[in-house]
């Protein structure tokens, strides 16, 4: 075997340290666009477009924050060796409650005139939240990886190390919704 | 390590999980978009030189196609030729059996993100093939060229006649590479943590595995930007929206800033690898101890720091704020303060050297030398705004990145060719004709740009297919014969390639055997055999020293390995 020197930061959770930099700076680009772009116009969000639904989005921001809770609870009984699957389940389920109400939204506001070509405040909302959505669709598959990982073998220190990688990405996504959220509804 | 199978020719070019042999896929295949980027850049040139009609081996030349020529030569050879060249085939080749490991931390990812840099090649390509052509408005893909035949701006598009264009394609290759580029940037910082020798620690790294990291860090750090404006610019348009467009608020500066911060950057990327390997070269070849190690790689670290905030001093004459642009114009002249550093240790590495001029040590040099006063030089001089407002997209500009990028991608990367081609092959190139292709490309490589520098400062703005509406500025004899002079000398340096790629291929076959270790140096790669078996060592070394210990008072030979006590 290949005597390699004693350092111990898993290299799973240093790829995805280093995935979370670059998403870090990738959103920083697009939010700092957005943010220039509305510091510029005479008002944002400009006069002739529609109102974007503040009040009935907001318990969104609970839904997503819960299901990064129950991630939480599960990572930290694996480190003890308990691993409770219903604690991702319904990490899953309220992450996917998330992703039908913001996409029923999205629609509805194309139906309602909010079209990505009529205008910068449309292209920045539409490309937001699509992007923040993919991403956790993104993070719905690591959580079904991790959930058939734990179901072929449990108990070794590679799952648990997964556990923790992907609930670094996890907690990127859950995070960066409040942020978007302020930035676009609020602003 | 156990018994190491033979495997066939599928296996080894399309299949294999082998560091080794997937840094040798990188190499072929960037070799082949080499080719391509260097038939563009012969047809372009030509047509400055002597015409667009009945240029050989091509035909007439139309001022779209030059576009497209320039265009696509510009991205193929900093994308798809020192990309690869630099990042991948050094850090997939090397990495491993420079910290004594089998292979890399994650091998199916490795053999993933070559796939991915394959299709990417494919899709950039194929770009040629679309009803619009391949896309043709710089390598930069300023707004509103970039957009204006499609999207918004043309109502008679669709969402897919707009993706089947050279635009959409070319975002597409430059997303997929840069993908590829991220994977196996991610598997090189793990390997390099995670899998070292015993007894490998950080400050026992050769110099080259420090400086493949840095750049794979800039680059994973600086990407993301550039990562959100390409997806603002396919947006823009695919489905019209208008991020960069003026006319309905949007801002086309936005790119310059998105794209420039990743831009200056990169071109560090492409930098520090090539300065390990030259650096691990002089080291090996003046049989002296590299000078300030540890000074080059604090330097190089401040460096990379320094490019994320310089990136305005490409956009001078954009109309970005004046006093922004001081400031902008101090960072670029302080950057080179680490980069001279950089080169006095070189330096006094060289200095009172036992030096052998081997093959690989011409190269080496050659790029120390031209890479500083020409490169680094003029770099400062277009850093001060008030210079670079005259001299901004001139030849003078294409003269400076050429001077920097030319020696950091093909003088350094032959030196490192020449330098590990025993190692990979197990066999020896010839000396002889490595001699003729070094001095073929390294005259030719300056008869092209000294006359490009005059050209710019006689003010030959660059991206322009003929000079003819320029009749007294720029059509006088001494110009004329300027660009012919450049455009000769380019089609011999092209023809000089082939002396290298003859000797590639017969001394694969015919070369002298290559012992362990024939330039006698320290680093662990040549304590294996040459060609590595597949596992590299047997048994695995432990390290005892830095890479570094030429002519060690205490030892009787002149170098002394890693692994000796
Ligand atoms: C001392 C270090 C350097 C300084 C101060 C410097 C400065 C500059 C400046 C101010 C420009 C913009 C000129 C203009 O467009 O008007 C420029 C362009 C450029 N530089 Fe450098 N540079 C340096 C080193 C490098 C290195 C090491 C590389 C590559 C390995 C490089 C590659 C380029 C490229 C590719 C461009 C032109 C991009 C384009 O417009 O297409 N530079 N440099
Ligand atoms: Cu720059």
């Amino acid at each position: 075997m290949n005597k390699t020197i004693e350092n111990k930061i898993p290299g799973i959770s240093i790829a995805f340290g280093i995935i979370i930099i670059t998403e870090i700076m990738f959103f920083g680009g697009l939010i700092s666009a957005y943010i220039v772009a509305s510091a510029k116009a005479m008002t944002w969000p400009p006069l002739d477009q529609p109102r974007l639904p503040q009040y009935i989005t907001l318990p969104n921001i609970l839904i997503l924050f819960l299901s990064g809770v129950f991630y939480y609870l599960f990572e930290k009984k694996s480190k003890s060796g308990i691993w409770k699957k219903q604690l991702i389940w319904t990490s899953i389920a309220l992450s996917l409650v998330f992703l039908l109400f913001q996409g029923s939204e999205w629609i509805n506001l194309i139906n309602f005139g909010i079209q990505s070509s009529s205008g910068l405040y449309a292209s920045y909302f539409y490309s937001l939240i699509a992007l923040h959505g993919i991403h956790v669709m993104v993070g719905i598959s690591l959580l079904i990886i991790l959930m058939v990982k734990i179901n072929k073998n449990k108990k070794n220190q590679n799952l648990m190390d997964t556990t923790e990688a992907f609930g670094m990405f996890w907690y990127f996504v859950v995070l960066l919704w409040p942020i978007l959220y302020f930035l676009l509804y609020m602003l | 390590m156990g018994t190491h199978k033979k495997h066939g020719f599928w296996h080894r070019y399309f299949f294999s999980l082998d560091h080794k042999d997937i840094g040798f896929q990188y190499l072929l295949t960037a070799m082949f978009m080499a080719a391509f980027g260097g038939f563009f850049v012969y047809v372009f040139r030509y047509n400055l030189a002597f015409g667009p009609s009945d240029i050989p081996l091509y035909g007439d030349l139309a001022a779209k196609q030059y576009n497209q020529l320039v265009t696509n030569h510009g991205a193929i050879m900093i994308f798809w030729v020192g990309m690869p060249i630099l990042l991948a085939v050094i850090g997939n080749y090397l990495i491993p059996i420079m910290i004594g490991t089998d292979d890399m931390a994650f091998p199916t990812l490795n053999k993933i993100s070559y796939w991915i840099f394959l299709l990417s090649c494919i899709v950039l390509l194929s770009g040629f093939l679309m009803p619009t052509g391949a896309f043709g408005g710089g390598w930069t893909m300023y707004p509103p060229l970039s957009v204006s035949d499609f999207g918004y701006n043309n109502p008679n598009t669709t969402f897919w006649s707009n993706f089947f264009t050279g635009n959409t394609f070319f975002l597409l290759a430059v997303a997929l590479e840069f993908i590829s580029m991220l994977m196996g940037g991610i598997n090189f910082v793990v390997t390099t943590l995670n899998k070292r020798a015993k007894g490998m620690s950080l400050m026992r790294l050769p110099l080259v595995v420090w400086m493949v990291n840095i750049a794979n860090l800039l680059f994973m750090f600086s990407v993301g930007p550039l990562i959100a404006g390409a997806f603002m610019l396919l947006m823009d348009i695919l489905v019209g929206t208008g991020f960069f467009d003026a006319y309905r608020g949007g801002d086309p500066i936005l790119w310059q800033h998105l794209f420039w911060f990743f831009g200056h950057p990169e071109v560090y990327v492409l930098l520090l690898p090539s300065i390990g390997a030259v650096g691990e070269i002089i080291s090996t070849f003046s049989r002296k101890p590299l000078f300030g190690y540890k000074m080059v790689i604090l330097m190089v670290i401040i460096a990379a720091i320094l490019s994320l905030v310089v990136w305005a001093h490409h956009q001078f004459v954009s109309g970005i704020d004046p006093g922004a642009a001081n400031i902008f114009s101090l960072l670029t002249i302080i950057i080179s303060i680490p980069f001279a550093g950089m080169v006095l240790s070189y330096l006094g590495t060289l200095w009172k050297g036992n030096i052998r001029l081997e093959i690989p040590m011409l190269w080496a040099l050659g790029m120390l030398a031209t890479f500083t006063f020409f490169g680094g030089f003029t770099g400062l001089h277009l850093g001060s705004n008030v210079f670079d407002i005259y001299a901004h997209d001139t030849y003078f500009v294409i003269a400076h990145f050429h001077y920097t990028l030319f020696p950091t991608v093909f003088l350094g990367g032959f030196a490192a060719f020449y330098y590990w081609y025993p190692k990979f092959s197990g066999r020896m190139m010839n000396k002889t004709l490595g001699l003729i292709h070094f001095w073929g490309t390294f005259i030719f490589f300056n008869t092209i740009f000294i006359p490009l520098f005059w050209l710019g400062l006689q003010g030959q703005h660059r991206r322009i297919y003929n000079y003819s509406a320029w009749n007294d500025l720029l059509m006088q004899p001494e110009h004329i014969m300027a660009r012919q002079i450049a455009t000769v000398s380019l089609i011999f340096l092209l023809l000089f390639q082939f002396v290298f790629l003859f000797n590639f291929f017969y001394s694969l076959k015919k070369g002298k055997k290559a012992s362990k270790n024939p330039w006698e140096a320290n680093t662990l790669e040549w304590q294996t055999d040459s060609p590595p078996p597949h596992g590299n060592f047997d048994p695995y070394p432990v390290v005892q020293r830095w890479p570094y210990d030429y002519n060690h008072p205490e030892k009787e030979l002149d170098y002394c390995p890693q692994t000796e006590s």
